[in-house]
């Protein structure tokens, strides 16, 4: 699991995430308490909370950095819900627990697969080739590439 | 030596824009629509006047405008000749080359907000930045810094143009641009600052003390950082030729002087095309091209503006 790492020189710190998700950031959050910066906590335990998230982050200004931990399904959202906002890569980090779906693009017949984060090998539903999962990353795709698992 | 394509252009209109500053228009001497431009572009002029005068100006006019272009020049206090042949010499019906358009201080594509913060001639380059902007319908403001209303270049265009977005600071008024301002800029913010030396060191110090990505603040220089101190310095060569660099020329100059072919364009330490390798030797840099990594591996020097911090460079030409 990604660990959140503290950032400093920054004007504001926002901590967004559920109950279980802030106990990932605690260390964080207290040396942020330590050093004395501003900061904000925003509990996260409903979609109605995640929905208005997206108008309080439009109201922040430049030099905030944002932490995110929440389940991975969820994380995805608040995600995009950021980047539309206008925070970069550079003033965020997001990190995800439980399990994961990740998609795994099929290096033969180019097909997108969905397995657990802790499967290594799956069977491409469409072409049935034996698919290593590697974590080479595409954002245009939001897969990973799946190899061939066995020549 | 290395000369880049150029197009020859015909100068169509003078205007006094302030007392110091005249906008010149351009269009090309056969007629046929000049090249399409980005935000933020500027081009190289070239002039015969005994020596050859190469001179980098922003293009203010709008980027879809191909029939001509124009630039803004201000009369330099310090002039080496550029500026002062712009003012004294140059007349409408005037012949000279330029070269096409490129652009160092483009606009950036994620930002959902942009603000300029100009002083004095660095107005220039926001002209056509916001002209863009105004195209596209995307959010934009001004921060405009200068002496007086009358010293204002482009204060009537502006004015009615973009009078929303435009606010201005006359310093006879007793207005000035504070780094304060940097803090009301919303999250997704991209700056950009023009002008001289100070004022642009002292917002990029606020930006950067305020917490902003170094990828959400822009900016452009007049002149290359200046050195504090200028030391002469040796030169070896590859084929062992051995040459010195007085304190009064360039690495580059000093190249050219030597009928080395060394490449080269901007002459301002920021398109990289003169960048030769270092094989021994420590450098300065007073560009704003290599990034810091580049710049600590002390293996490549961009002659037209960084120097010698040792005695001697051994350079790979």
């Amino acid at each position: 699991m990604r660990k959140a790492i503290f950032v400093s020189g920054k004007r504001k710190y926002l901590f967004c995430g559920a109950q279980e998700g802030m106990k990932l950031l605690f260390a964080v959050i207290e040396r942020v308490k330590e050093e004395g910066h501003p900061y904000e906590i925003v509990v996260i335990d409903d979609i109605q909370e995640s929905l208005q998230l997206s108008d309080f982050l439009k109201k922040q200004k430049m030099g905030t950095y944002l932490y995110v931990a929440l389940s991975h399904t969820e994380l995805k959202r608040v995600e995009k819900t950021a980047e539309e906002a206008g925070l970069t890569e550079e003033e965020t980090q997001f990190i995800g627990y439980g399990e994961e779906l990740k998609r795994i693009f099929c290096c033969r017949c180019h097909g997108i697969n969905e397995a657990k984060n802790f499967e290594e090998e799956i069977l491409c539903n469409q072409c049935g080739l034996e698919l290593s999962v590697s974590d080479h990353y595409s954002v245009y795709h939001n897969a990973v590439l799946g190899y061939v698992a066995k020549l | 030596m290395y000369k880049e394509k150029t197009i020859p252009v015909m100068i169509k209109d003078i205007k006094k824009e302030t007392e110091f500053v005249k906008r010149f228009t351009l269009a090309s001497v056969d007629g046929k629509p000049l090249p399409k431009f980005s935000g933020g572009a500027h081009i190289s002029t070239y002039i015969e006047d005994g020596d050859l005068l190469v001179r980098q100006y922003s293009l203010t006019s709008s980027p879809d405008n191909t029939k001509h272009y124009q630039i803004g020049v201000r009369l330099s206090d310090s002039s080496r000749g550029g500026s002062r042949y712009w003012h004294q010499n140059m007349k409408v019906g005037d012949k000279l080359h330029i070269s096409y358009p490129k652009n160092h201080f483009p606009l950036s594509f994620k930002a959902k907000h942009h603000v300029f913060y100009a002083a004095g001639i660095g107005i220039t380059p926001f002209l056509s930045m916001m002209n863009e902007l105004h195209s596209r319908g995307t959010s934009f403001e001004l921060h405009y810094a200068s002496k007086t209303e009358e010293a204002c270049a482009f204060y009537e265009f502006l004015q009615e143009h973009y009078p929303i977005q435009c606010r201005f600071y006359f310093s006879n008024k007793k207005k000035r641009i504070h780094v304060s301002s940097l803090e009301e800029h919303p999250i997704g913010t991209h700056v950009y600052f023009c002008g001289p030396e100070s004022f642009i060191t002292d917002l990029t110090e606020s930006a950067s003390q305020l917490g902003y990505p170094a990828s959400s603040v822009h900016m452009e220089r007049f002149t290359p950082l200046q050195p504090k101190e200028v030391k002469a310095f040796m030169v070896l060569l590859k084929d062992g030729t051995l040459i010195e660099v007085t304190k009064e020329q360039t690495l580059l100059e000093t190249l050219l002087n030597n009928g080395i072919k060394a490449p080269y364009s901007c002459r301002v330490g920021r398109c990289g095309t003169c960048e030769l390798q270092v094989l021994e030797g420590e450098i300065t840099h007073y560009d704003s091209f290599l990034s810091e990594e580049q710049k600590q591996s002390q293996s490549r020097i961009l002659t037209c503006v960084s120097r010698a911090k040792s005695a001697m460079l051994s350079l790979d030409i």
